[in-house]
């Protein structure tokens, strides 16, 4: 467990050195997470990722073949280097490793925005730029739909919920009406 | 309840003229697991040890173990309507109760939620649960009496304003009646200049003996004056393991504002079993009889609350009566050690004594009060030396009596008399004594009045006596209560009126 935590921790800061700009975190970020998503959901590649029939030097073949193009090179070295020492399992949490570690490094503040309707994409901009002047902070930001809010909006910027939905204060006027 | 028309628009209106300018704001994490009433949380980074925290569906939680990539949250409500991924939020509080005279006459869950349908509690002030224990300078010697109105204990044992006094023993010896009895006998100080609040904790009882244990209290008007604070054993174990803390603030209350406080922890060992079941659910290691490491911690942190007040700070005190209950008398099981290395003394409870008729079935020879004679009126002790020393040896030659078919003429005085002791000692459930009543039948059996009476009429001569007493000679019992002392006179005077009623008898 304490071995595995180390390994986290030098695989995780090898993918934060090569993330040098917002951009490119973002692109990491991105891969990784599909990798995590099919790695998880399509058998052919969870077999072949955890298959010991299937020697770590046929799997790093196969795998520079597959995403040499593809791939930012730090990273595929990087993900080289845990399948040649068979860590490749590690993955989800270095990826969480890791986006912490470049939030800190980069000034990222991660926001969730929920709205009632579909926000156009002027109005995400517009909100998108509010919000990193407010923080201070280069901003990672995903918008969804939620019908249930009624009006108002809902603001995550990392572990800070803002709501100022109309469903949380008639939520909040239930309450205190009981309470009367 | 009723609420008006107008006064439901008005809150609405309330609410509606602010419904822009409110944005609530709250610090947020992620269930990522939950089971066994424990849920492992994402994010709030800044959440305090001992948060409340909010949990969807009105479900709150405690923020217990603070590690570097999650919090593990134990909840007080129903872990079934809190999944995965729900939001959970911090309050910023620390877990609080209400406390205060408002309390009084009410059962409450450890939360403070009122559970006896008598409506809201409108207490004006609130304390966390844990707080820390006072220190040297602002404490006091025990010094006042806490009158039990159990012969055996006010006698031999005695328990003084601010003390811990261990209750333990086997399943059905009587833990629970002492400390009700003790409850009960406090109804006496509300006549006098320092009344004693009582706080009964039930910890992992049947709601049933709750309910019973109330509805006596009730009956004897001991509820007006008494909080109880319940955590059924049906209920969570984090709502079982904070109980104690709960009604300790709710005696600090009493003890910080210069008044008397009783708490009964009823019993200390399910609290220490729900706090083990806990621990070992949010995975901490597992030590001695699979509980963990800071059990003693757990119980120490509450018991060393309980303490007198200096001056300075009001004169208050917080006496407590923990309870544990030992499996087959075995008192150097892990938590009963603990427990009584912690506390200024036991009560020990005897299962072949309570079978033998003898209740409170206190084991005398294993009892103990550290406080001693300080917590005794001057009556009291002057007699309970020689009480004690006739019980000793009885309880020496009594088995040596058993082989032996004759005895020569003062062993079988002293075995006579002991077993006079030991009867008088005898008491029933909810029938407290008054201090000048204990002294008067103590004295009288102490003095060798009662050797010649059969075995069978002591109780009745007892309640003779004391009725006599009251009724020919009530100048005695006023004098043991006002000076709290027998003095020549007085003892003259009450050796006349037990000759006299013997007589009659």
């Amino acid at each position: 467990m304490k071995q595995n935590h180390k390994k986290i921790k030098i695989y995780s800061e090898s993918l934060c050195s090569s993330a040098d700009t917002f951009e490119n975190f973002q692109s990491i970020k991105r891969t990784l997470q599909d990798l995590i998503v099919l790695s998880k959901k399509d058998l052919t590649i969870n077999t072949f990722l955890k298959s010991k029939l299937i020697d770590s030097s046929q799997k790093m073949d196969i795998f520079k073949k597959a995403f040499n193009e593809a791939f930012n090179k730090n990273l595929l070295d990087i993900l080289l280097v845990m399948i040649e020492h068979d860590d490749i399992n590690l993955l989800v949490e270095v990826n969480k490793s890791f986006v912490t570690l470049v939030k800190k490094k980069l000034n990222i503040a991660y926001v969730e925005v929920t709205s009632p309707f579909t926000m156009d994409n002027s109005d995400q901009d517009n909100l998108a730029k509010e919000l990193s002047d407010i923080t201070n902070k280069q901003i990672d930001v995903n918008f969804s739909v939620n019908k249930e809010l009624i009006g108002g909006l809902k603001i995550k910027i990392d572990d800070m919920l803002f709501d100022s939905s109309l469903k949380t204060k008639l939520e909040n006027a239930k309450s205190k009406l009981i309470e009367v | 309840m009723d609420i008006k028309i107008n006064q439901i628009g008005n809150l609405l209106r309330d609410q509606i003229k602010n419904i822009d300018n409110n944005v609530d704001v709250n610090e947020v994490g992620e269930v990522l697991e939950i089971g066994d009433g424990v849920a492992r949380t994402s994010g709030l980074g800044n959440v305090m040890s001992s948060e409340l925290v909010e949990f969807p569906n009105n479900v709150f939680g405690m923020a217990l173990n603070l590690e570097e990539e999650n919090v593990g949250v134990v909840l007080f409500g129903d872990s079934s309507l809190v999944k995965e991924g729900d939001t959970v939020k911090r309050t910023g509080k620390v877990v609080e109760v209400p406390v205060g005279k408002e309390l009084l006459g009410r059962v409450i869950s450890p939360l403070g939620v009122p559970m006896d349908g008598k409506g809201p509690i409108n207490a004006k002030h609130t304390l966390p649960i844990e707080r820390k224990a006072l220190g040297v300078m602002q404490r006091f010697p025990v010094k006042e009496p806490l009158q039990t109105g159990l012969k055996s204990i006010d006698s031999m044992i005695p328990i003084g304003r601010g003390q811990r006094e261990l209750i333990i023993g086997d399943r059905q010896t009587g833990k629970s009646a002492i400390a009700t009895d003790t409850i009960i006998n406090q109804k006496s100080t509300h006549n006098g200049d320092s009344p004693v609040y009582c706080v009964y904790v039930a910890i992992g009882q049947k709601a049933s003996t709750v309910a019973k244990l109330v509805g006596e209290l009730e009956a004897n008007g001991a509820m007006e004056y008494t909080t109880v604070v319940v955590a059924n054993a049906s209920d969570p174990a984090p709502l079982q393991y904070i109980a104690p803390y709960s009604g300790c603030a709710i005696g600090e209350y009493y003890r910080d504002n210069g008044m008397h406080g009783l708490i009964v922890y009823d019993d200390l060992s399910k609290q220490a079993t729900a706090y083990r079941q806990m621990s070992l659910v949010l995975r901490r290691p597992p030590g001695r009889e699979a509980f963990p490491g800071d059990v003693f911690y757990l119980h120490s942190r509450l018991l060393e609350r309980s303490s007198k007040l200096s001056e300075d700070l009001g004169s208050g005190s917080l006496t407590a009566l923990p309870v544990i209950e030992t499996q087959e008398g075995d008192v150097s099981a892990y938590i009963p050690t603990n427990v009584i290395s912690i506390t200024d003394g036991q009560i020990y409870l005897d299962t072949n004594l309570f079978n033998g008729g003898v209740r409170p079935a206190v084991d005398v020879g294993l009892s103990v009060s550290r406080v001693g004679g300080n917590a005794q009126i001057k009556a009291m002790k002057k007699i309970a030396g020689k009480l004690r020393l006739d019980l000793a040896q009885f309880r020496e030659l009594e088995a040596f009596a058993k082989f032996a078919s004759d005895l020569d003429e003062a062993t079988a005085a002293q075995i006579t008399r002991g077993r006079r002791m030991v009867e008088i000692l005898k008491q029933n459930q909810y029938v407290p004594m008054s201090t000048a009543n204990q002294v008067v039948i103590i004295y009288a059996a102490s003095q060798g009045y009662l050797d010649d009476i059969e075995l069978e009429s002591v109780k009745e001569f007892e309640v003779g006596l004391l009725e006599h007493f009251e009724s020919k000679a009530p100048e005695c019992i006023k004098d043991i209560d006002d000076t709290g002392d027998i003095g020549d006179d007085l003892a003259d005077k009450m050796n006349k009126t037990i000759e006299e009623f013997k007589k009659s008898f």
